[in-house]
């Protein structure tokens, strides 16, 4: 009877910090910022057949995704719109990386920054994050993505 | 006693750890799809980065309070004329696989970039695989359905 309540309580302890550590995988407190981020497949916003030079173009590849990160202030929770420098390095499995500057973008009114980057390869990915706010030190928060495919 | 025991716990551990690896190849992340002349793109965003002012009041019933709420986004091109569509109705599903299933949402138009796409917010806490289930309603061309398999990245 001990032995069933311990393993459904130790089950239990399992389940929630597995949910978490997948809930908690896209935000990051770096100094007084939290920084969230996500992507969206580029042609959501470059259209079917890119057509745009929107940041500069983007990089060759069938797999380019827009790279978004938010900025809030973890006291007061305020969306940070002042960043003066943003930039991601994206690093994959085959140690190619790319830098790129994030550029502040709207998206559904407000501020974010991003820009464009290839996931050419099936796996892990590494996505570097440097910020800095006016005045204010450079900040670097790195993100774990993995690249599935069907 | 003690093999009974032994057993329930192969069955709670081993088990599911030896079906989510099956489920990683069957399920995948799938970010475009062709259906019906269209190509429909899906992306998932945190709904953090899509903050109030991405909501009027009231409209998706505002933004989720709590953990886990993710932004379904949905946007359609022509696959002739490679323009992309806006007039139309989409609404969807998100299907926790083998666990829940959520009311059927209408997507609101937006824009992100200057790009009009689809979205509402949808709980997806897991890193489970998602079955998307689209429903794209172009009036007079009438009502296309399309499945994405989906997982956080």
């Amino acid at each position: 009877m001990i032995g069933r309540k311990l393993l459904l309580a130790v089950l239990a302890l399992c389940l929630s910090a597995g949910v978490q550590a997948a809930d908690e995988k896209h935000v990051k407190v770096v100094g007084e910022l939290v920084v969230h981020t996500g992507l969206l497949p580029a042609e959501m916003i470059l259209g079917h057949r890119w057509a745009t030079d929107m940041h500069g173009g983007v990089p060759p590849g069938g797999h380019v995704y827009h790279v978004l990160i938010a900025a809030f202030e973890t006291g007061t929770g305020r969306r940070v719109d002042d960043l003066q420098e943003v930039w991601a390095t994206v690093v994959g499995q085959a140690e190619r990386s790319d830098r790129r500057r994030l550029e502040p973008m709207a998206f559904g009114g407000e501020v974010g920054y991003g820009n464009y980057f290839d996931f050419p390869d099936i796996g892990p990915y590494q996505v570097a994050v440097h910020l800095r706010r006016r005045g204010g030190p450079v900040q670097i928060v790195t993100f774990d993505v993995k690249h599935v495919r069907v | 006693m003690r093999r009974a025991v032994l057993k329930t716990i192969f069955m709670v551990f081993a088990a599911p750890v030896a079906g989510i690896g099956a489920l990683v190849h069957a399920a995948d992340a799938e970010r475009e799809k062709q259906v019906d002349g269209m190509r429909v793109y899906l992306g998932v965003l945190p709904s953090e980065l899509l903050g109030p002012k991405s909501v009027a009041p009231g409209e998706h019933g505002g933004v989720p309070k709590g953990r886990g709420y993710h932004h379904v986004l949905i946007t359609l091109f022509d696959v002739k004329t490679g323009e992309r569509i806006t007039d139309v109705e989409v609404s969807a599903r998100v299907e926790d696989v083998g666990r829940t299933v959520s009311n059927e949402k209408r997507l609101e138009a937006m824009l992100i970039a200057r790009a009009v796409t689809f979205g509402n917010f949808f709980a997806m806490p897991g890193r489970d695989p998602y079955s998307i289930h689209v429903k794209i309603d172009r009036h007079r061309y009438g009502v296309s359905e399309v499945t994405f398999h989906y997982r956080h990245l």
